[in-house]
C-alpha cells in the first residue's frame, strides 16, 4: 500500500470517527440535560408532596405495611452493631430486622449474640427461593430487641445472603440495606410511603449519602458535613449526581434499571416469583430491577419501580484510590454482566421505555462510555503522531467536554442545594462546588482506567467481590 | 465562512464547536451566577429570622392583647363569627399596621400574621380559640383561603384546605366537599381531613360516597380520623353498610372490628354468611376482634369452608378472639391444606391460654415434622423449651 492512500484512509477513519464522537457527546449531554430537567421536576414536586404527609399517622396506624429490614452481613463485626441500633431506631410502626450472617469468618455472629443477648430459636426457616445452608435462627431474649433475628449461613455472597434474609421475612415488604449503613429515623416511612398511594409500585429505590466526615452518634448521623479527604469529597459529588439526577430522571417514565443494593424496597412476592437475587453475578441489585422490569413487562402488568430523593441512608465510602478503584471495577462488571444477561431488552420496543431508552442509554453510555472515551484519547494519539491532528480543534472540544462535565456535576450540587440542604454549612457547598469542577480533571480519567479494567477483569473471568476494608462508624457507647 | 486557524476540518464540523463552545460558556455563566446566588442565599438564610424578628414581635403582642384582654365574648354560634365593637377596637391596630393606608394588605405582614395566628390555633382552645377565630375572619384570611382552594395549583389548594381546618372556618364545608373530589390526592386528602376536624363524625355520611377503591394511604388517613370518634362514628358506618361497593363494604367492616362497639355486631356477624369470600373473611375477623363471645361459634363454624381465604380469615379472627374454647378446632386447623392456615392455626393456638398451649405440645408430641416445626416455633416463643431445660 502506497502511503498517500494509507494516509487517505487513516484521514477518513479519524474523520468518521470524529463525526461519531461528536454526535456520541451531543447525544450524551442532551440525554443529561433532559434528565436534569425532569430530575428538577420531580425533586419540587417530591418537597412539596412532603408538606401534607403527616408521618405521624403511619406510624399510629395498624394499617401501614410491615417491612423486613434485611441486612446481609459478611465480616462486619467492626460496624454491625452500630448499625443494627441504628436500625433499631427507625421510626415505623411494625418492621424486624433480619441481619444474615453470611458465613463470616471474623466475630460478626458472637458480636451480634453478646451485644443483642441472642437465643437460639425454633423459628422456621422455609426456602422459597434457593440458598446456602442455614446454620441457625437466633432471636432476642431482650424485649427491646424483640424485632431482631439473624439468620446464620454458610457463606454464598450478597446476593445469596439476601435471598437467605427474604426466606426468613415475615412481611411483605423487604428493605435491603447494607450491613455497614446507616438509616436516617424516618427512612423507612418515607420509602414506603409511595407503595401505599401506589399498589402498583414493586420496587423503590432511596438516597444514599457518604457518611464520610459526619458526625455520627449512636446510630445517627447527627452533624452532616463534607468528608475532610479527598477521594470521598469526590464520591460525594458522583452519588449526588447519579441519585439525584439519573435515577430520579429515569425514574419519572417508569424506566429505573438500577436501585442500590445499599438501600432499596422490594415487594417480597414479586422477588419470590422471580426467584429472587442472582447468585452468579456481581451486580445483582440492577439484575434483579432489570428482570422485574421484564417479568412485569412481560406479563403486561401494570407496575411501577421508582425511586424517592429524600430517604436517606448513609454509607461509609472507600477513602483509598485503590478501595474505590475495587468497588468502581465491580460495579462496571456487574453492569456488564447485567447488559449481556438481559441484552433482548436493547432497543426492543415491546419492554416499552425501558427497551427503547434506559437499556440502550445504559449500554451505550454507561458501559460503553470508558471504552469510548478511551478511543478518543487514543484516535487523538494516533492522529496526532500521523500529524493530522488539528491540535487547536482537539483543545477547544476538550474544553467544550471538561465544562460540560462541570456543569452536570455542579448542576447536581446546586439541585441539592436547592432542595434538601443536607450541607448546612455555606463552605460545604463551596466545597462541593469547587469538587464538582475538578472532578473532571483527573479523578474522571481514573475512574475511566478502573472501568476499562473491568473488561479485562470480566474477560479473565474474573466474578469476585474483591475485599472492601471497613474503618466503621465506631462503637455505640453505652447507655 | 472560513475559520483559517482550523484548517484541516471541515467548516460545518468547527462552526458546530464553535456554536458548542458559546453555548457551553452561556450555560457556565448562568451555572456560576446560580451557584453564587445559592451561596449568598445559604447565608442570607442564616440571618433571615433576626430581620423577620422585631415585626413578629410586634405582632405578636399585637395579637396577644387581644386575645387576653378583659372584655368579655361569648363563643358565637353562627359559622360566621361577627366582632363586637368592643373587641373591634383591639383588632384595629392589627389591621392598620397591615394594611398602613392600603386598600390591601401588606404582603410580607400579611403572611407573618397568618403564620403567628395559625400557630396559635395548634396551641389555643376556648374563649382565646373562638377569638382567634374571629380574627381569621375579620382579617379575611378565611375568604382568602376559601378561594385559594380554586387556584390553579394543587399545592395551593391542599394548603387552604389545611388551613381552613386550623382556621376552624366552618362555612368552609361546601367548598371543602367539593375538594374531596379534587384530581389531586394530596388536596383530597387534606379536604377530608378539615372536614373531619371541623365536622366530626357529622362529616362521615357526606363522605361515604367517596370511599370506593381508595389507594392504602388514605385508607390509613381516613380510619385515623374514624377510629378517634370511635362509637359516635359507628350509626353512621352502619348505614354505610348498605352500600353495594365491596371496597366500601370492607373498609367498614374492618374498621367496626376495630372499634369493637357490640351494636355493631349483628349487622357485620350477616357478613360472614355466604356471598364475596373477602368480605366474609373481614367479618370474621372483625367478629374477633369484637371480642364478642357469640361471633366463636360463626368461626370454628368457617374453620371448615371450602374456602382457604374464608378459613384465614376464621383463625385470625379467633386469634383476636383468645377464646381457649376454641383451641380444639385450631387444633385441627393446623392440618390445614393451606400453610398460612396452618401456621396462623399456630399463632392462633399460641395465645389461647393453656389449652392451645397444650394443644401444641400435644401436636409436637404426636405430629408429622411440618406440624410439628408450628408447634415448635411458637411453643419456643412461650419459652416452653427453656422451662423444659431447666426441668
Amino acid at each position: 500500500m502506497n502511503m498517500p492512500l494509507l494516509e487517505q484512509a487513516i484521514n477518513a477513519l479519524v474523520y468518521i470517527f470524529t463525526a461519531m464522537f461528536l454526535l456520541y457527546f451531543v447525544a450524551l449531554n442532551l440525554i443529561y440535560f433532559i434528565l436534569l430537567i425532569a430530575a428538577y421536576r420531580e425533586v419540587i414536586r417530591y418537597i412539596r408532596r412532603l408538606r401534607y404527609t403527616d408521618f405521624e399517622i403511619l406510624i399510629h396506624s395498624q394499617r401501614t405495611t410491615p417491612v423486613s429490614v434485611l441486612v446481609p452481613a459478611f465480616n462486619e463485626e467492626k460496624s454491625i452493631v452500630e448499625s443494627v441500633h441504628s436500625f433499631l431506631k427507625i421510626h415505623y410502626p411494625a418492621f424486624e430486622i433480619v441481619v444474615v450472617n453470611d458465613g463470616s469468618k471474623d466475630n460478626t455472629l458472637e458480636t451480634l449474640v453478646r451485644e443483642f443477648d441472642l437465643r437460639r430459636s425454633r423459628r422456621i426457616f422455609r426456602p422459597s427461593i434457593p440458598c446456602q445452608a442455614v446454620r441457625g435462627v437466633y432471636v432476642s431474649r431482650r424485649p427491646e430487641y424483640k424485632n431482631v433475628v439473624v439468620i446464620d449461613k454458610e457463606n454464598g455472597g450478597k446476593a445469596d445472603a439476601l435471598n437467605a434474609g427474604i426466606n426468613a421475612a415475615r412481611y411483605p415488604l423487604c428493605c435491603a440495606i447494607d450491613a455497614d449503613s446507616i438509616l436516617e429515623p424516618d427512612a423507612l416511612l418515607k420509602i414506603v410511603k409511595p407503595t401505599l398511594e401506589d399498589s402498583s409500585i414493586v420496587a423503590i429505590g432511596g438516597i444514599v449519602r457518604i457518611a464520610n466526615g459526619c458526625t455520627i452518634h449512636r446510630g445517627r448521623v447527627i452533624d452532616v458535613r463534607t468528608p475532610k479527604k479527598w477521594v470521598p469529597v469526590f464520591q460525594v459529588v458522583e452519588y449526588l449526581r447519579a441519585f439525584l439526577i439519573g435515577r430520579l430522571g429515569w425514574s419519572t417514565i417508569n424506566s429505573l434499571l438500577i436501585i442500590s443494593g445499599a438501600f432499596g424496597v422490594f415487594k417480597k412476592e414479586q422477588v419470590v416469583e422471580i426467584g429472587g437475587f442472582r447468585t452468579d453475578t456481581v451486580g445483582e441489585d440492577m439484575e434483579l430491577v432489570v428482570r422485574l422490569h421484564r417479568r412485569m413487562m412481560e406479563r403486561k402488568e401494570p407496575y411501577r419501580i421508582t425511586f424517592i430523593p429524600d430517604p436517606v441512608c448513609w454509607t461509609e465510602a472507600p477513602e483509598t484510590l485503590r478501595t474505590l478503584g475495587r468497588q468502581r471495577n465491580r460495579w462496571h462488571r456487574g453492569l456488564l454482566e447485567t447488559s449481556l444477561t438481559h441484552r433482548i431488552l436493547f432497543a426492543n420496543k415491546q419492554y416499552g421505555a425501558v427497551g427503547l431508552l434506559a437499556f440502550p442509554y445504559y449500554l451505550l453510555f454507561e458501559l460503553l462510555g470508558p471504552v469510548i472515551e478511551s478511543l478518543g484519547y487514543l484516535v487523538f494519539i494516533t492522529a496526532f503522531f500521523f500529524g493530522i491532528v488539528n491540535l487547536q480543534l482537539f483543545i477547544m472540544f476538550f474544553i467544550v467536554a471538561i465544562i460540560y462535565g462541570m456543569l452536570f456535576s455542579v448542576g447536581a450540587v446546586l439541585l441539592e442545594e436547592i432542595s434538601f440542604q443536607r450541607y448546612p454549612r455555606p463552605l460545604d457547598l463551596v466545597k462541593l462546588v469547587l469538587f464538582a469542577l475538578i472532578e473532571n480533571l483527573g479523578y474522571r480519567q481514573l475512574t475511566l482506567y478502573w472501568r476499562v479494567k473491568a473488561y479485562i477483569d470480566y474477560a479473565r473471568g474474573k466474578r469476585s467481590w474483591g475485599v472492601i476494608q471497613r474503618k466503621g462508624f465506631g462503637p455505640t457507647p453505652a447507655t | 465562512m472560513c475559520f483559517s486557524f482550523i484548517p484541516y476540518i471541515d467548516e460545518l464540523t468547527t462552526t458546530q464547536l464553535i456554536f458548542f463552545l458559546i453555548l457551553t460558556l452561556a450555560v457556565a455563566f448562568v451555572v456560576i451566577v446560580l451557584t453564587i446566588g445559592l451561596v449568598i442565599r445559604k447565608i442570607y438564610q442564616e440571618n433571615i429570622w433576626k430581620r423577620e424578628e422585631s415585626l413578629e414581635k410586634l405582632y405578636r403582642n399585637l395579637i396577644l392583647d387581644y386575645l387576653f384582654c378583659n372584655v368579655p365574648y361569648e363563643i358565637p354560634v353562627d359559622d360566621v363569627p361577627r366582632a363586637p365593637q368592643s373587641l373591634q377596637a383591639l383588632i384595629d391596630p392589627v389591621r392598620m399596621s397591615l394594611f398602613s393606608d392600603r386598600t390591601s394588605p401588606r404582603k410580607r405582614h400579611y403572611r407573618l400574621v397568618k403564620l403567628i395566628l395559625l400557630e396559635f390555633s395548634r396551641q389555643l382552645l376556648g374563649e382565646a380559640r373562638a377569638r382567634l377565630i374571629l380574627l381569621f375572619h375579620e382579617l379575611g384570611y378565611v375568604a382568602k383561603e376559601i378561594e385559594k382552594l380554586k387556584s390553579r395549583h394543587w399545592w395551593m389548594r391542599a394548603e387552604a384546605a389545611r388551613n381552613l381546618a386550623l382556621m376552624e372556618a366552618r362555612v368552609a364545608m361546601r367548598p371543602l366537599l367539593q375538594a374531596t373530589e379534587d384530581p389531586h390526592p394530596d388536596v383530597r386528602a387534606e379536604a377530608i381531613q378539615a372536614l373531619f376536624d371541623l365536622f366530626q363524625e357529622d362529616a362521615l355520611p357526606p363522605l361515604l360516597p367517596i370511599l370506593k377503591d381508595l389507594s392504602q394511604w388514605m385508607v390509613i388517613r381516613l380510619s385515623g380520623n374514624i377510629l378517634r370518634l370511635q362509637s359516635k362514628a359507628v350509626p353512621h358506618m352502619l348505614s354505610g353498610l348498605a352500600t353495594q361497593e365491596r371496597s366500601v363494604q370492607l373498609l367498614l367492616i374492618d374498621l367496626l372490628g376495630e372499634i369493637k362497639d357490640l351494636q355493631a355486631y349483628e349487622q357485620v356477624e350477616a357478613f360472614t354468611l355466604p356471598q364475596d369470600p373477602e368480605v366474609r373473611a373481614s367479618a370474621l375477623v372483625a367478629l374477633g376482634k369484637m371480642g364478642d363471645a357469640r361471633g366463636e361459634r360463626h368461626l370454628v363454624k368457617a374453620l371448615t369452608d371450602s374456602d382457604p381465604i374464608v378459613r384465614l380469615g376464621a383463625v385470625t379472627g379467633l386469634k383476636h378472639l383468645a377464646s381457649p374454647s376454641s383451641a380444639a378446632a385450631l387444633r385441627k386447623a393446623l392440618h390445614d391444606d393451606v400453610y398460612e392456615v396452618r401456621y396462623s392455626a399456630g399463632l392462633a393456638l399460641s395465645v389461647c391460654a393453656e389449652p392451645g398451649r397444650q394443644a401444641l405440645i400435644e401436636a409436637l408430641e404426636r405430629e408429622d415434622s411440618e406440624v410439628k416445626q408450628i408447634a415448635e416455633e411458637f411453643l419456643d416463643e412461650l419459652g416452653y423449651f427453656d422451662e423444659h431445660a431447666i426441668a
